[in-house]
């Protein structure tokens, strides 16, 4: 098989030269030079005194220091003699481990090589320099035991997220079995990592070693696929379009990292536009016709018109399969871009604790499908390790959430239930003005009645009529009225 | 949960919108609803809130301001003045039998209490008089007749209309005296929330002022209202002054292109599956 290391030095050394290797070297690097070379002669250092005819490729590597030599002054020493060494139009390789903590946080693989000889991309570079020569430099990432991806240092400085080499670096670095070699857990996703350092332009300090190349000609990216299929990519026409190993692909970013930038900025209503444009791409677009599976993290966004995708293989997608469902290709599709959110998670213009569900159920929405509200998600499992953690961090977030709502909810409880007690006296006090009222009234009535039942009071009544004369001469008329009347009846 | 959900009826319009139907208590809201135009005033009340809690916001520009001192847990939905602006104003008042309406039709009364009808004339004045009360109104009073012919209404809050010096100053200077009335709802009934009774009194006005940063202005620039503003400009108030610019400043500020569908406004406000 081959692997992003032998298709470079199939581009860089020409085929049946005879070579020199001084120092260590990498194992794969060795061996793809051994079958790339009619010869190649291992040197443990290069001597001047010693009689060696010149040769088209020299490869230079980890070169132990002599007596009172430092490994950087052996290292100079070494690259200065194999450089005079070469024969004209021959090609001088020069490698060296990386100086690369963040590698170690993805991939976990253990250093080769002196601690001294660890370099930036950078300071690498400047020591070829100062040395007199003018090297193209490769960046080889993960393991350098077996890379997964090469990457012209020039290019992976300007490689910002959502690219297509930084697109061929994560497939690479999250291929199965990029890791079968590490047994710790990593604390970032490949494509996490490589996304942040993207973002920062900090790709060059993620490389694990280093390749300079000086004479032949190397292209831009060299990489492994998710199917074990090696690719190449060069950018040309101006940096317009990529040309890759697979066809001609345009120079745009992923429709992922337009979302992305979208949820950054928390532009709801360009996120909107941009899920009904892929929702409209999918049900539409005959490139999307023959796609039984849609991932916004390989499907190029070109210059907000179109949606390429990014196929790794030179086959043409199958034609449209009939029994093909829109809605759950796009489900699996928000499912993905889900899954990746990453850290952005936390910063997304939707309410903290709205469920996943929900979520994705709004995006749907929003990319046309209709129901999706009433419709049951499919929970698609993990695909790695990686993204079981992250979900469970997402669980343990939204449990911590919950417990702070639950906080929240009981303070307002606290708040209502003094207001409850505040109503609650008062209702209290008005309900004791009120029975007290009440027996005073009854009390009252009691004394009035007593009042009435007594003979004085009768008699106080009847002399108050005689203080007004109009009622006493009133009830007096009535009275005698009624004597006459039974006077009469008893006649 | 936030005592300022209750106020200036933004909740109530925003339920409304939500449910498509007349109900008069607002459930809870789980966070704090921007109530005003946060360069007019910073609310304090969506600067403490619990982690689990959300700031709705009205636009990205309010966005950016919050996320600026540090905060998150943000969510922009619109003003509720736009929501307001879309709603049919039926939904706002107490429904009508059939055969009320009948009458209604047939030449009758409506049998509905009838709420104030709100002044109408050529400005429409949003006083603030700070700390220096009947004396601030009495310099405002005197620059807005020097400087305005037509009939100016000047909008008081309810606390300022409280004080019989301040509304005789512009009295005295032959105003309209309005009361903006209080900017709690009365919860649970049909009374014409502030946001409504604005939207009244704003209607019936040709041109609306203030002599300070007031959403109101937004509100205005918002109806085609042309903005004046009395005293000098805050830079901040700069679009709003400019005819030309006015309205699309403030579509920008009060999130005209945030607002969201019903179903998506529910499930925003944690009211699905609720209410």
């Amino acid at each position: 098989m081959s692997d992003p290391i032998q298709l470079l030095l199939d581009d860089l050394v020409p085929r049946a030269t005879a070579g020199y290797t001084v120092g260590a070297l990498p194992a794969p690097i060795e061996q793809a030079l051994r079958e790339r070379c009619s010869e190649v002669v291992e040197l443990p250092t290069l001597d001047s005194d010693a009689q060696v005819s010149p040769r088209g490729v020299i490869a230079v590597g980890d070169v132990a220091p002599g007596a009172g030599q430092s490994a950087a002054q052996a290292w100079a020493r070494a690259v200065t003699d194999a450089a005079g060494l070469l024969e004209t139009g021959g090609v001088l390789l020069v490698f060296a481990p990386a100086h690369s903590v963040f590698s170690g946080l993805v991939d976990g693989f253990r250093a080769t090589g002196g601690s001294d000889l660890r370099q930036s991309t950078r300071r690498f570079t400047e020591r070829l320099t100062a040395l007199g020569l003018d090297p193209a430099v490769h960046l080889m990432y993960g393991d350098p035991a077996a890379p997964r991806a090469v990457l012209r240092a020039d290019i992976a400085a300007r490689a910002g997220a959502g690219s297509l080499a930084t697109v061929l670096l994560a497939e690479a670095l999250s291929a199965p079995g990029a890791d079968d070699d590490t047994s710790p857990l990593p604390l970032l996703s490949p494509e996490e990592a490589i996304d942040h350092a993207a973002r920062a332009g900090a790709l060059p300090e993620i490389a694990g070693g280093l390749i300079a190349a000086v004479g032949g000609r190397g292209r831009a990216v060299y990489a492994v696929t998710s199917d074990a299929q090696p690719v190449w990519a060069d950018p040309a026409d101006d940096g317009a379009v990529w040309v890759t190993s697979y066809g001609s692909v345009p120079r745009a970013t992923t429709f992922e990292h337009t979302l992305r930038r979208l949820l950054e900025r928390g532009d709801l209503p360009g996120f909107r536009t941009e899920a009904a444009r892929i929702g409209t791409w999918l049900r539409t677009h005959p490139d999307a016709a023959g796609l039984d599976r849609v991932a916004f993290d390989r499907l190029l966004d070109v210059d907000g018109a179109a949606l390429t995708p990014v196929t790794t293989t030179a086959t043409s997608p199958d034609p449209a399969s009939a029994d093909r469902e829109d809605d759950t290709v796009l489900t699996g599709a928000w499912h993905r871009f889900h899954s990746r959110l990453g850290p952005l998670r936390f910063d997304l213009p939707w309410p903290q604790l709205t469920t996943d569900d929900a979520l994705i159920t709004s995006w749907l929405e929003m990319s046309g499908v209709a129901g999706a509200r009433s419709a049951t998600l499919p929970h698609p499992a993990p695909t790695s390790v990686e993204r079981a953690v992250d979900a469970i961090d997402r669980a343990v977030d939204r449990n911590a959430l919950l417990e702070q709502r639950i906080a929240a909810l009981t303070e307002v409880l606290e708040h209502r239930d003094s207001q409850l007690m505040v109503r609650e006296a008062s209702i209290y006090r008005l309900h004791t003005q009120l029975l007290d009222a009440i027996e005073k009234a009854q009390a009252a009535e009691r004394d009035t009645a007593q009042v009435r039942g007594r003979s004085s009071y009768k008699l106080a009544r009847r002399l108050e009529l005689l203080t007004q004369p109009k009622q006493f001469v009133r009830a007096a008329g009535n009275k005698l009225e009624k004597q006459v009347r039974t006077i009469r009846r008893m006649r | 949960m936030h005592p300022h959900n209750h106020w200036y009826g933004g909740g109530h319009v925003l339920l409304t919108h939500a449910l498509g139907k007349r109900r008069w208590t607002v459930p809870s809201i789980a966070g704090h609803l921007q109530h005003e135009w946060d360069i007019a005033q910073v609310c304090e009340g969506d600067r403490a809130l619990n982690p689990s809690l959300t700031a709705y916001l009205w636009s990205s520009g309010s966005r950016r301001r919050r996320a600026a001192t540090g905060l998150r847990n943000h969510v922009v939905i619109g003003a509720p003045w736009l929501y307001l602006r879309d709603l049919d104003p039926k939904l706002l008042t107490l429904e009508l039998s059939a055969a009320d309406e009948l009458k209604i039709a047939m030449g009758g009364t409506d049998p509905r209490p009838k709420a104030p009808t709100p002044p109408t004339g050529d400005l429409v004045l949003f006083a603030e008089h700070g700390l220096d009360g009947e004396f601030a109104a009495r310099r405002l009073a005197a620059q807005v007749r020097e400087q305005e012919d037509g009939a100016v209404t000047v909008a008081l809050s309810h606390r300022d209309f409280a004080v019989p010096a301040v509304r005789a100053v512009y009295r005295e200077a032959g105003f309209t005296a309005h009361d903006l009335g209080p900017l709690p709802d009365a919860s649970g009934t049909p009374q014409p929330r502030y946001l409504d009774r604005l939207q009244q009194l704003l209607t019936g006005h040709r041109r609306a002022g203030a002599n300070a940063a007031r959403s109101e202005l937004l509100y205005a620039a918002d109806l085609d209202l042309p903005v004046r503003v009395f005293g000098t400009v805050p830079p901040a108030l700069r679009p709003l002054t400019a005819p030309a610019d006015a309205a699309a400043f403030a579509a920008d500020e009060l999130g005209r292109e945030f607002l969201l569908s019903p179903a998506e406004l529910k499930d925003v406000l944690e009211w699905s599956g609720r209410v």
